[in-house]
């Protein structure tokens, strides 16, 4: 049994036996070896179906058997491609599509990121381009290692950065340090050679202190004030009679927790004010292709703001077409000012505070006790007052005995 | 005698019949009439019919052949055949 799908390929035909006896022919047909198939009597003819070389070489059964043939039906790959025998358009444009695809299955089209809050799409865009990865490129010569490197290069607080290709598509994958306050060692003037002391950047009370490295100079219970040495790089050296012999300088490193009083506030006006977008007055529509753009545009630039979304059609997940546009609408905005209500001024302080403390929680900052007041006037809406919180305390900075014998010397 | 006997059972025709759906035939001699209500066989020593709506062969070669439709009743006539 010939598949259907496969017997597309081959030349098939239907085929009428009129007059005559339709039953010797089949007969004839099947002792001869040919594959008769969907053999059914309509009305008064009888049909059946085979290939095109066999009724070619039935003639002379039809003959013995009095029988008239009649194609009735054509099927097959051989007869769409002689019927369209000079449409050579088609098989042109399907040969063409096939190239193009293939074409632009080879080439880069798109960088998607995952991860990561600081770091835009734009900035990794930018920065691959500096190494001349942008859109359109070949993707045999990307070389991924080299691209991880220059993002690791270019932004010291990513911890992570992967960087794949998957079919047209760039994936960059990063993971940033949390914790990371911007500062590089340049910028604060601690180096891995240099030593550090630990300073306390508020007034506290010591809660606790476990010192790993250093020399502490405070303890337990005791009142520290803002820019005081908690814990010193500086480590004299004795020798076995417990004489002081010389100095070592290392980094300073303990854990340190205080509880410090921090005054809140916070204010904002006591109305708001509400935007809506008036009638639409712009309108623009861009159309990308590969790295150029062009745009046509209708009264942009009177139009206040302009909303709009891209479209990036994808032939496949992996495969986009080097093909997008964007239709923007632009519109005036109408502000509206009004007095905010009990629940609003309620829910605003709510949200602030929550805000407040989940910054705290990610520094580890425990709130021991608060003593915040909301005032409502006039025109402003303020929450004050203040705050006792038990957390870590201590920054590093370059130690002052070092950079003193520096000095000297 | 044993051996002209399955001689004879080799050249019988075997019927495959799956409910009432389909009919597979071997060992047949050829065709006798086709319609859509009556199919009749040829066998070796008699003739086969089979009677139901909407028959057709599926596919009809030397060896085999295969009746779709409804079938209502497959008959043995007796006559013909050696």
């Amino acid at each position: 049994m010939i598949l259907k799908p496969v017997r597309f390929f081959s030349a098939e035909v239907l085929v009428e036996l009129h007059g005559g006896s339709p039953e010797r022919f089949l007969n004839l047909c099947a002792a001869r070896g040919l594959f008769l198939r969907k053999v059914r009597r309509e009305a008064e003819e009888c049909q059946c179906t085979m290939t095109a070389e066999e009724y070619l070489s039935c003639r002379p059964m039809a003959r013995k058997s009095r029988v008239r043939l009649h194609v009735a039906r054509r099927r097959g790959l051989p007869f769409l491609l002689f019927r369209y025998r000079r449409r050579w358009g088609i098989p042109a444009g399907a040969i063409l599509a096939l190239g193009i695809l293939f074409f632009c299955s080879t080439r880069l089209w798109d960088i998607e990121l995952a991860g990561g809050s600081r770091h835009t799409l734009d900035q990794f865009t930018a920065l691959f381009a500096e190494y001349q990865v942008e859109a359109g490129m070949p993707l045999d010569e990307i070389v991924c290692g080299d691209l991880e490197e220059a993002v690791r290069n270019a932004y010291p607080d990513i911890l992570w950065v992967s960087v794949q290709k998957s079919g047209c598509i760039l994936k960059v994958q990063v993971r940033e340090n949390e914790r990371w306050s911007g500062e590089t060692e340049a910028d604060s003037g601690v180096t891995s050679a240099s030593a550090t002391d630990l300073v306390a950047e508020t007034d506290g009370v010591i809660e606790q202190i476990v010192t790993r490295q250093g020399t502490p100079l405070v303890a337990a219970g005791d009142a520290v004030t803002a820019g005081q040495v908690l814990v010193s790089g500086l480590v004299p050296m004795e020798d076995d009679a417990g004489e002081e012999t010389g100095s070592l300088f290392v980094h300073a490193d303990a854990d340190i927790t205080a509880v410090t009083v921090e005054e809140f506030h916070w204010e904002r006006e006591v109305t708001g004010e509400t935007v809506a977008f008036g009638a639409p007055t712009a309108f623009a529509f861009s159309l990308s292709v590969g790295t150029q753009r062009v745009t046509l545009s209708l009264e942009e630039e009177a139009a206040q703001v302009m909303l709009g979304s891209w479209c990036s059609p994808k032939l496949f997940s992996c495969l986009p077409l080097p093909v997008s546009c964007e239709v923007r609408v632009g519109s005036s905005l109408i502000y509206t000012r009004r007095f905010l209500t009990e629940a609003e001024i309620e829910a605003l302080c709510q949200a602030e505070w929550e805000e407040y403390t989940e910054n705290l929680q990610e520094k580890d900052v425990q709130i021991q006790e608060k003593d915040v007041k909301v005032t409502v006037g006039n025109l402003w809406l303020r929450m004050d007052g203040t705050v006792t919180l038990l957390g870590p305390i201590g920054e590093e900075k370059a130690s002052e005995e070092q950079t003193e014998e520096k000095e000297n010397e | 005698m044993g051996k002209e006997k399955s001689g004879h059972a080799e050249r019988e025709s075997i019927l495959l019949l799956t409910g009432q759906l389909s009919l597979q035939a071997e060992n047949y001699r050829g065709i006798l009439e086709v319609t859509p209500e009556r199919i009749v066989l040829q066998a070796r020593r008699a003739q086969i019919a089979i009677l139901g709506q909407n028959l057709q062969m599926e596919y009809y070669a030397r060896e085999e052949l295969r009746i779709v439709g409804r079938i209502s009743r497959v008959e043995f006539l007796q006559g013909g055949g050696v």
